[in-house]
C-alpha cells in the first residue's frame, strides 16, 4: 500500500481527481435546470431543494476541482471531494436499489444511466480522495506552501 | 494559520462557491429559482379542474403521485406502459398493459375518457412516449402521465397486483 503514498502518484490522483471534478462541473453550470432534472429524477431531495442544489453543486465541484488541480487548500478540497463523493455514492446505490432506470446527471457523458458502472467509478474516485487526504508527500502545492 | 486544518479549508471552499454560484445565478437569464415549486392551480382542486369537459389539453400532462391517488380513486383507467414480463411481474390494481392491446385501446376505454400512463418511474421515458402516441394517434384528449410510476406507487402502499 505504500506505493499509494508515492508523492508521484498522490500528484496523478490529484489531477485526476480535479480534472473529473472541473470537467463534470462544466454542462451542469451551463444547464442547470436539466440539472435540476436529473437530481428530481433521484426523488430523494425534499422540499423542493433541487434547484438550490442544480445551483451551488455545480460551483463547489469547480472551485474543489481547480483546488486540487492547482494545488491550493488540497487538503481542504480533499475533504469536500470525499464528501461530494459519497453523498453520489448513496444516491446511485438508492436508485439502484429502488429499481429507478434514471440518468445519472454526473456530467461525465451524456444520456448516462444509474447502474453498477457508475458506482465503480465513483468509489474508484472516493478512493482517490482518501488517498490524497492520507498523503505524506505536498508535492507542488503552492498553500499551504509544499515541502 | 485558520486556513491550516482541512475542515476550515472545506468551510472556505464551500463559502466562495456558495457566493459565485448565488452571484452568477443571479445575473444569468435563464436564473433558477432556489426552490422547485410543482405549479398548482388555486380555486378548485386540481383533479377536478384537470379532469373538467371544458379542460383542453394539448399534450400530456404529468401528475405527482397524489394526484394520481386521487384519480385512482376515481376510477381513471391506469395503462401500463411496460413491458408484458414487468407487468406480470408487478402492476397497479386494475391497470391495463398496452404493449399487448395498443390499437384495441379504444374498445376499452372511450378517447373522450381520461388515461393514465405509468412505467418505471424517475425518468423513464415509456409512459410520456405512450401518451404522446395516445393522444396524437389516437386521439385520446386527456391523457395524464404519472412520474413517479410503479415503484413510488408501491413505496406509498397503494394498490398492486403481483404474480403469485
Amino acid at each position: 500500500m505504500n506505493s499509494l503514498k508515492n508523492k508521484w502518484i498522490i500528484l496523478i490522483f490529484r489531477l485526476s481527481l480535479g480534472a473529473m471534478f472541473i470537467y463534470v462541473s462544466m454542462d451542469k453550470i451551463n444547464d442547470p435546470s436539466t440539472f435540476s432534472d436529473d437530481i428530481r429524477a433521484y426523488q430523494i431531495v425534499p422540499f423542493g431543494f433541487e434547484n438550490f442544489l442544480a445551483i451551488i453543486l455545480p460551483w463547489l465541484e469547480l472551485l474543489t476541482g481547480l483546488a486540487l488541480v492547482i494545488g491550493v487548500m488540497v487538503d481542504g478540497a480533499a475533504l469536500l471531494s470525499i464528501g461530494l463523493l459519497v453523498v453520489f455514492i448513496i444516491a446511485i446505490s438508492s436508485a439502484i436499489l429502488r429499481g429507478f432506470n434514471i440518468e445519472c446527471g454526473c456530467g461525465l457523458k451524456e444520456d448516462e444511466i444509474v447502474g453498477a458502472q457508475k458506482l465503480l467509478e465513483n468509489t474508484i474516485f472516493f478512493l482517490m480522495g482518501l488517498c490524497i487526504i492520507n498523503r505524506t508527500s505536498h508535492k507542488y502545492e503552492i498553500f499551504p506552501k509544499s515541502d | 494559520m485558520i486556513l491550516d486544518s482541512s475542515l476550515n479549508q472545506s468551510v472556505f471552499i464551500l463559502v466562495i462557491s456558495f457566493v459565485i454560484a448565488i452571484g452568477y445565478n443571479t445575473i444569468r437569464s435563464d436564473s433558477l429559482d432556489f426552490i422547485y415549486i410543482r405549479s398548482e392551480g388555486a380555486g378548485v382542486s386540481k383533479q377536478d379542474s384537470l379532469l373538467a369537459h371544458d379542460t383542453i389539453l394539448i399534450e400530456p400532462t404529468m401528475i405527482d403521485r397524489e394526484l394520481a391517488k386521487k384519480m385512482y380513486d376515481l376510477g381513471i383507467l391506469f395503462v401500463d406502459a411496460r413491458e408484458t414480463e414487468e407487468y406480470n411481474e408487478s402492476h397497479i390494481t386494475g391497470a391495463i398493459l398496452v404493449p399487448s392491446v395498443s390499437g384495441d385501446l379504444t374498445k376499452i376505454s372511450a378517447p373522450d375518457k381520461p388515461l393514465i400512463t405509468y412505467c418505471s418511474g424517475g425518468h423513464c421515458d415509456l409512459s410520456f412516449e405512450l401518451a404522446v402516441e395516445l393522444m396524437e394517434e389516437y386521439n385520446y384528449e386527456k391523457v395524464f402521465v404519472y412520474e413517479g410510476g410503479l415503484p413510488e406507487w408501491e413505496d406509498a402502499g397503494y394498490p398492486v397486483d403481483r404474480a403469485k
